[in-house]
């Protein structure tokens, strides 16, 4: 009844542009993109990793912090990191398990349900099977 | 979990950002040394294809770059 035959191809993930601020970046891998699974009548999955980004702006930045060096100017970076740490604190940012990272894609055939970018529910709309299906937390 | 090589990664330890839009669902993990991962889904309309790509951006480089299906029941 269910039948998913496994697929495998590999393409170039073009149009990547979610990592465009660090332009120094140096790319360490290449961008395959891999179809891991192929579902009959409800289409594929595909998963891309379009590779790790080593950004060595932030070691130059640390390198500088060396550096530098008065009392005055450590006080002010002090100060600097508390204000940061207190807007970091009004921010937003909860629990990865949290409600507000639950969200459901769905067409005319799949629903996808994750929690904070981990699938825990996959469901073939046309048939009601449950492919993948675990507690969110 | 594992997600850059063999160093454990504790999720619980992460800020975590969700995007969520029609048709995509973007989650950035931010580390607490600072590395990123950043991992967005998307599903075309119709029967079309559900689509991951997970990027990241670390302060030092990475030979593995992985992401874990739990529970599948996939044959």
């Amino acid at each position: 009844m269910n039948e998913y035959p496994s697929g495998t191809s590999a393409s170039n993930a073009s149009g990547d542009h979610s990592l465009t601020p660090l332009a120094t970046a140096n790319v360490h891998s290449p961008k395959p993109e891999v179809k891991i699974r192929q579902i009959r009548r409800i289409g594929k999955i595909v998963v891309t990793f379009a590779g790790t980004v080593y950004d060595d702006s932030r070691n130059k930045e640390s390198n500088l912090k060396h550096k530098s060096g008065s009392k005055s100017q450590e006080l002010r970076r002090n100060l600097a990191a508390v204000l940061l740490l207190l807007a970091l604190c009004n921010t937003g940012f909860t629990d990865w398990q949290d409600a507000a990272h639950r969200a459901v894609l769905t067409n005319k055939t799949m629903e996808v349900r994750f929690q904070a970018g981990f699938v825990f529910s996959l469901t073939d709309r046309l048939t009601q099977n449950h492919l993948l299906s675990i507690g969110p937390s | 979990m594992l997600i850059f090589d063999a160093t454990p990664t504790d999720l619980n330890k992460c800020e975590v950002n969700t995007e969520i839009t029609e048709g995509s669902v973007t989650t950035t993990f931010i580390l607490p040394g600072g590395d990123q991962w950043r991992l967005e889904w998307s599903i075309e309309a119709g029967q079309g294809d559900l689509a991951l790509r997970a990027t990241a951006r670390t302060s030092n480089p990475v030979e593995f770059l992985r992401y874990s299906f739990f529970g599948c029941d996939i044959a």
